[in-house]
């Protein structure tokens, strides 16, 4: 437990000025395939919360926080955010990517509309270089049309 | 194309995971007025926030382990609060576990609280304080 607490304290204190705006921090820009999202990560150091935003592409406006790098059985390493989109809004979302940041591993987007059940919406992912602004494998619609409502 | 369509047809998947198996837990947060609902199945965990005179909301997320300690992690959606919440408990949930709470409003900066929760109690009727996890973040 030591080493979790040691972490996470790090991580909170971290967080009070090392949230992205920190010199060292750096993003990863990643699509979701078959979906017009496009997210900006901005990470820092290992146990420290990063942060996550739409680019503002007009597919979604977004945020969230998070992405420690937890290991979920038959999962493996994945980093998982608290997500509010607009295009869902009042849903609650926890955004987990798998083997993160790699390109082709899949990005769950988990959801409850009632605190007691949780559903969820499975895709690929593709890490984008600097000057890419959307994966060929992008589609038209937000990753959140998928959520299903009662 | 046809063969795009199928994958991410395929991958674009509705489950439902919280079955027969689940269990369900109270916390409340010391020295504040919240409590969470936890049920648990498997890697899945969901939450009901509540507490007399605390903000409501939801959460959902994954069990898992970081160095090898076992913990919860759950985005969490106050109602009415437009800021983007992230929970992390210790598990297993016993009394004198610690849970952390980070917030952002931009998806750029955070701020974030931290201390300790106890077992039992039942939602809406053991506050243990008269403010919110969210009133003091750093």
């Amino acid at each position: 437990m030591d080493k979790t607490l040691l972490a996470l304290g790090i991580a909170a204190v971290a967080a009070v000025s090392a949230l992205p705006s920190a010199a060292n921090a750096r993003t990863k820009t990643v699509s979701i395939d078959g979906y017009c999202n496009v997210e900006i990560i901005t990470l820092n150091h290992v146990g420290d919360p990063s942060s996550i935003r739409e680019t503002g592409d007009g597919c979604d406006e977004n945020i969230g926080v998070g992405g420690f790098k937890v290991r979920v059985k038959d999962q493996g390493k994945t980093a998982g955010f608290s997500w509010n989109s607009s295009g869902s809004a009042g849903t609650t979302i926890d955004l987990v990517f798998s083997n993160p940041y790699t390109t082709g591993s899949t990005v769950t987007l988990y959801y409850t509309v009632d605190g007691v059940t949780q559903q969820s919406v499975q895709a690929t992912y593709t890490v984008l270089d600097g000057a890419t602004q959307r994966s060929p494998k992008a589609g038209t619609r937000s990753i959140t049309s998928q959520i299903r409502r009662p | 194309m046809r063969r795009k369509c199928l994958t991410w047809a395929a991958l674009a998947f509705a489950t439902q995971v919280a079955g027969a198996s689940a269990e369900t837990t109270t916390l409340t947060f010391d020295g504040a007025c919240n409590t969470v609902t936890i049920t648990t199945s498997g890697t899945s965990v969901d939450a009901v926030l509540g507490g007399t005179g605390c903000e409501a909301g939801l959460g959902t997320g994954l069990n898992g382990k970081i160095h090898g300690d076992s913990l919860s992690g759950l985005g969490i959606l106050f109602n009415g609060d437009p800021a983007s919440y992230y929970l992390v408990l210790t598990r297993p949930y016993v009394t004198g576990g610690n849970w952390w709470l980070y917030k952002t409003t931009n998806g750029i900066n955070g701020s974030w609280s931290s201390g300790l929760y106890s077992v039992g109690g039942t939602a809406e009727h053991h506050p243990q304080g008269s403010q919110s996890i969210t009133a003091h973040m750093h």
